[in-house]
């Protein structure tokens, strides 16, 4: 009698365990998700100014973003004059760029997902957030403070994704990230994206001015500020496809 | 008196001597043609390694030696300070962009280099505009047309006339982006290459790309590419702001087998000279010594023995004379032909891959002066110093002794 009491111990202190860490797995990957997406609703639309700083070259470029759900977002250059009117679209998995002054449409290869978008230290990934963190990275909170902790993401194995460990520095109380880490397949530090000016838009903590910087050359930066963002707006949702591109052009 | 009775002995005898003169003739144009296929042999590895795309040197900013930046450019105007009778260039200027063909449902795209070059100029460096397998060159002025890598073309799906999307980084951080049409399609030599090489007029990439007058390097080509280290130490002297590159530091897995191939060719050297050497001393000395009873009436007849030798050395010059005019005839002829019309052994052994470079197996000769001129003096100097052992020991000879041999 006593032994079967011990056993029922046993199994309930396992199962109150695989809970708890079920159910701490299961909020940092509500955290992650938060922040992946933090722009992002049913339907979205922003106007940002990104500021681009290179040793050679430095450039400014204003535009307007929209998005529908995760799935689908549009991204298009208003300044300067010059580029106007280009534009990157994104549906699922696939992403697009439309050219006006050519009037043709390009698509980019999933290989080329890590490559620079439009110059900047953002990749077309960063911009159109096709990887999906909290589902192709294994979450680990690793370290922790009264008002700050960190999640380690690592990808999961056969994981096909740009970054071997991303560190997202939280911020508490608002679970808001304010720095993010990135780091190669060795783990080292390749670039860091800081968060900043952060305002609450319908409930959420969202930072209107994101910096990132590559390791390698410090004095370079691309910075992108929020001038306005509204969430859950109506839509024209037929703009996003890739014949609306061209309709679009001006 | 000597020169004509050592003509007419000669001649009185012509299948003797048309043997002889044959043997000596066949060995000193084999020997020509061999040290040039030797030296051909040389020359085809390092022409198919440069006149394919490399050059034999690079001329670029100093900037970009350390950081490929598009905007690191030079002037595209040549310096005076490089121009030489004996050294040709041409400019270039690439650009990294994504490429794409098909239409909205069917769309192949891919990232690229595009090569901007001055087709004119190009022709005399390296073969890229004329290395095609379908379509025409690249014409003289800036026309929206381009030329794909043979991979790329079958990537894209593309054939002459298809129509191309390129997009990718301007001058200062601008989006360049483009249309042209699919002229020719290329094949350098390098599988690697053909995947992600395209070729446009200098003129239409400084368009694109939004940097006028401006190159990325000046691709040189020398008279003697062997000898390419005092050129470029020369130019590093002179313009310490640019950054001179041989195609010595490009492939240094190339240098090492050229440097090494001197050592080999100086042994193929020695085991053919040997070779004719032993050939030629061989048939004047069988032809001397069935002189034997002829050459020992003539010393009983009263000649002295320094005549007789004086008359054989003087036909053997005649001989090797003879031969060498012959072995230049024939020899030369064939190092002519094979120079001028290589024989590319491509399309039965294929490319061979070694090192990084896409190398073409030929059979080519290179006339150079010491390896025509060398066996020619050889078989003239042979003519006489073949003579001298057999003569002597005929002469050396007692009358009765030679007289009564059979």
């Amino acid at each position: 009698m006593e032994e079967s009491l011990v056993h029922l111990l046993k199994i309930v202190f396992i199962l109150n365990s695989l809970s708890f860490l079920g159910a701490e797995d299961l909020v940092l990957t509500d955290i992650i998700r938060d922040i992946e997406t933090q722009h992002l609703a049913k339907t979205s639309y922003a106007k940002t100014r990104m500021q681009i700083k290179k040793k050679s070259w430095s450039r400014d470029m204003v535009l307007s973003m929209y998005g529908e759900g995760r799935d689908k977002f549009l991204a298009r250059i208003e300044a300067p004059i010059k580029d106007r009117g280009l534009t990157s679209l994104k549906i699922n998995q696939e992403m697009w760029n439309y050219m006006p002054n050519i009037d043709r449409t390009i698509k980019v290869p999933s290989s080329l997902m890590g490559d620079s978008w439009m110059g900047s230290h953002f990749t077309n990934d960063d911009l159109i957030k096709s990887n999906r963190i909290e589902e192709l990275y294994s979450l680990k909170k690793t370290q922790s403070q009264t008002d700050l902790f960190v999640i380690e993401a690592i990808p999961k194995e056969d994981s096909a994704v740009v970054w071997g460990k991303i560190l997202y520095h939280i911020k508490l109380p608002q679970k808001v990230a304010v720095k993010v880490e990135y780091f190669d397949e060795d783990h080292i530090l390749v670039r860091k994206m800081s968060l900043e000016n952060f305002r609450e838009i319908e409930g959420r903590h969202i930072p209107m001015l994101m910096r990132i910087s590559p390791i390698e050359n410090p004095e370079e930066s691309t910075t992108v500020i929020y001038e306005d963002l509204k969430l859950n707006l109506p839509l024209d949702t037929h703009m996003f496809s890739v014949q609306a591109l061209r309709r679009r052009k001006n | 008196m000597l020169w004509n009775l050592a003509f007419r002995n000669l001649t009185r005898n012509r299948r003797r001597t048309g043997l002889t003169l044959l043997a000596m003739s066949m060995a000193c144009s084999l020997l020509m043609f061999t040290l040039s296929l030797n030296d051909g042999n040389l020359w085809s590895l390092i022409l198919s390694a440069t006149d394919q795309y490399q050059g034999h040197f690079r001329i670029q900013s100093e900037l970009r030696e350390s950081d490929p930046d598009l905007n690191h450019t030079i002037s595209d105007s040549l310096p005076e300070v490089f121009k030489s009778p004996a050294v040709d260039y041409s400019p270039r200027l690439r650009g990294m962009f994504l490429m794409s063909s098909g239409t909205d449902q069917d769309m192949r795209s891919l990232p690229v280099e595009i090569l901007g070059i001055d087709p004119d100029r190009e022709q005399k460096i390296t073969s890229l505009n004329q290395n095609l397998m379908a379509g025409k060159p690249l014409g003289k002025t800036q026309s929206g047309a381009i030329l794909l890598g043979k991979e790329l073309a079958n990537k894209l799906r593309a054939e002459i006339g298809t129509e191309i999307i390129v997009m990718g980084q301007g001058a200062q951080g601008a989006i360049a982006s483009g249309l042209f049409t699919v002229q020719g399609i290329f094949s350098s030599g390098d599988q690697m290459r053909d995947t992600r090489l395209s070729l446009i007029h200098l003129d239409d990439l400084q368009g694109l790309i939004g940097l006028p007058k401006q190159i990325h390097e000046w691709v040189g080509k020398t008279s003697d590419p062997l000898n390419i280290d005092p050129l470029v130490q020369n130019i590093r002297f002179m313009t310490p702001q640019f950054s001179v590159i041989s195609w010595r530091d490009d492939m240094p897995q190339l240098a090492t087998v050229v440097d090494h191939w001197f050592i080999v060719q100086i042994i193929v050297i020695v085991i053919f000279y040997s070779a004719v050497i032993l050939i030629a001393a061989n048939t004047m000395s069988m032809a001397i010594l069935e002189r034997n009873k002829e050459l020992s009436i003539l010393r009983a007849l009263g000649l002295k023995r320094r005549f007789v030798l004086k008359l054989l050395l003087t036909e053997g010059f005649l001989l090797g004379i003879g031969a060498a005019l012959f072995g230049a005839a024939i020899g030369g002829g064939l190092v002519a032909y094979f120079y001028l019309y290589p024989l590319d052994l491509t399309p039965w052994f294929g490319e061979i891959n070694w090192g990084g470079l896409a190398l073409r197996p030929a059979i080519r000769a290179w006339p150079q002066i010491n390896t025509l001129m060398s066996p020619l003096i050889l078989i003239c100097a042979l003519g006489v110093a073949a003579t001298i052992l057999p003569a002597l020991n005929i002469l050396h000879k007692r009358l009765y002794q030679a007289l009564g041999e059979r």
